[in-house]
């Protein structure tokens, strides 16, 4: 009996045949009521998109947006019983969306808004200080695996669109922004409350990007080396650990501390 | 039976819904007795400044937690993921209360972010207990259940006071009592809401909800939405003294989700129900 009904519920609220609720109703014409909570459903889904993706929405403008995170609503509905997470493949969906070639940077703006959600809410951790580092011995610093900060994210992306993402993140007025198909590297991340961003040389992501796999640094300065001989591994390299970009908690570091000093 | 928990209950004042936007306003203000209530699903995240706030903003105010995820009522098994994220915030913020609904929101997998209603059948009565009881043991307390606000005149065994009755009988539970939910559903498939809120038994009620409805936008009037969009609404104000009156002061929250309002707005909203409270006890 109760499987039946929440059957009979869920093919009027979140399906489209109301038959079956009428059953179950003490007045079969209340089943138009059924709609509030149709709404209901499909509003707090779509709200919460437009909460986690701030500058697409309001790229994108309100029609489109609308539109978009209705049907990623109906194509990936939420699973986990809270809505502060979800929406992680949109950028994805974006990408196959009618009329995205209108605006076809609207997914990397995505994956932005979503990189920056996530360096939100990630683990909170102490970023690693300079002084930590000062009584190492310099010849010794490139075997050092150093572990980025919990909240770093790095992203490739094909079109350059992180000036009119981030101002579009922020309320301020509208501006023209010139967003054209060329690759940008972004790094994101958070070493207190607020999330930082960057846009990095084809270089600086590859040394990131080896630091984030586990490498040691001058693993890392060798492959940013390879991408571009103008890398100065020793400015980047104090440039990101005074933006607070490593982590406190450094097992490696702890490790060489007893081994060299 | 299962002990409740240690930390101090919940003033017997008026306290209101924590929305990021009053965070940095109620960390300024010198309000006394406020207290704060949190939906704990917001709050499901490994770090960042929502948890920081929460944590500073507990150190000055009690507590309560009112969860949404749950789906007591549905089909579904209890959510593992979800009920260990529930654990862990409540065994590092201790809330005072922590409540539930009368209520689903999942099936198959799927959630849906909204609060289903449940035919008020003895088979929904030993289903809704059992995992009630469920939930209780793994939190290792007890907890509250709120009353839903219904938009389907679902056909039923037992009128609702009766229904809710039963639960705590059942399970040790307690009630949430939202008079903003029985005014709204008392419109929505008619029954008297005086009668109802004179028919819940006072010792059993451990914390009440003043919220906001608004009319639907289709059919007006004959049917009301529980949007907590709006002020609470006089007629809800009355029934609110109707119960005190009877039952004497309970922790009351002045509950809002949407259009939020400035906090001194707020704030005013929230000096009514404390204004009421304090008569109350005065009287008692």
């Amino acid at each position: 009996m109760l499987s039946g009904y929440y059957q009979a519920f869920l093919d009027a609220v979140v399906g489209t045949d109301p038959r079956m609720l009428g059953a179950y109703l003490e007045d079969r014409a209340a089943v138009s009521n059924a709609l509030v909570y149709r709404n209901t459903t499909f509003r707090g889904a779509a709200d919460a998109l437009a909460t986690a993706y701030p500058a697409v929405a309001r790229l994108a403008g309100e029609v489109y947006f609308e539109h978009v995170a209705i049907a990623y609503v109906e194509a990936s509905p939420p699973r986990q019983r809270s809505l502060v997470g979800y929406g992680e493949g949109f950028a994805d969906f974006l990408e196959d969306a009618p009329g995205i070639a209108e605006a076809p940077y609207l997914p990397d703006a995505a994956r932005l808004d979503s990189a920056w959600l996530a360096a939100h809410r990630a683990p909170s951790q102490a970023p690693l200080a300079a002084a930590d580092l000062a009584a190492l011995r310099p010849e010794r610093l490139a075997e050092l695996v150093l572990k980025l900060h919990p909240s770093v994210r790095l992203l490739e992306l094909g079109w350059n669109v992180h000036d009119a993402w981030k101002h579009n993140r922020a309320d301020a007025p509208a501006k023209t922004h010139q967003v054209l198909p060329e690759r940008q590297y972004v790094m994101l991340w958070r070493p207190a409350h607020e999330v930082e961003t960057q846009v990095l040389s084809a270089a600086e992501a590859r040394f990131f990007q080896t630091l984030a796999c586990g490498g040691a640094l001058g693993e890392a300065a060798e492959d940013a080396l390879a991408v571009s001989q103008d890398f100065n591994t020793t400015l980047v390299f104090a440039g990101a650990l005074e933006a607070g970009a490593f982590a406190a908690e450094q097992p490696d570091l702890d490790g060489k501390r007893e081994e060299w000093w | 039976m299962i002990p409740l928990a240690s930390p101090p209950p919940l003033p017997q004042r008026a306290g209101i819904g924590l929305k990021p936007d009053h965070y940095r306003a109620i960390l300024d203000s010198a309000a006394e007795g406020l207290w704060l209530e949190a939906h704990p699903e917001n709050y499901m995240v490994d770090g960042g400044p929502r948890l920081a706030w929460l944590e500073a903003l507990r150190e000055r105010h009690p507590l309560s937690f009112h969860g949404v995820g749950a789906s007591l009522g549905g089909p579904d098994p209890i959510d593992s993921d979800h009920l260990g994220a529930l654990k862990s915030l409540i065994a590092r913020f201790e809330p005072a209360v922590v409540s539930e609904h009368v209520a689903w929101s999942a099936a198959g997998g799927r959630y849906f972010a909204d609060l289903f209603p449940l035919p008020r059948t003895d088979e929904a009565l030993c289903w809704l207990a059992e995992r009630i009881d469920a939930f209780q043991m793994a939190l290792r307390r007890a907890i509250l259940i709120e009353n839903p606000s219904v938009y389907l005149p679902l056909k039923s065994e037992m009128d609702e006071p009766d229904f809710l009755v039963e639960l705590c009988k059942r399970t040790g539970c307690g009630l949430l009592l939202d008079v903003n939910n029985v005014f709204v559903s008392a419109n929505n498939t008619g029954f008297d809401a005086a009668a109802y809120i004179d028919a819940i038994p006072g010792h059993l009620v451990g914390e009440v909800h003043l919220a906001g409805h608004e009319a639907d936008a289709r059919r007006g009037a004959n049917l009301l939405i529980d949007t907590h969009g709006a002020p609470v609404a006089e007629p809800v104000w009355a029934l609110y003294e109707r119960l005190i009156s009877r039952i004497g002061s309970r922790p009351t929250l002045i509950e809002r989700d949407a259009n939020i309002p400035a906090f001194d707005t707020l704030m005013a909203e929230r000096g009514r129900a404390d204004l009421a409270l304090a008569r109350q006890l005065e009287a008692a």
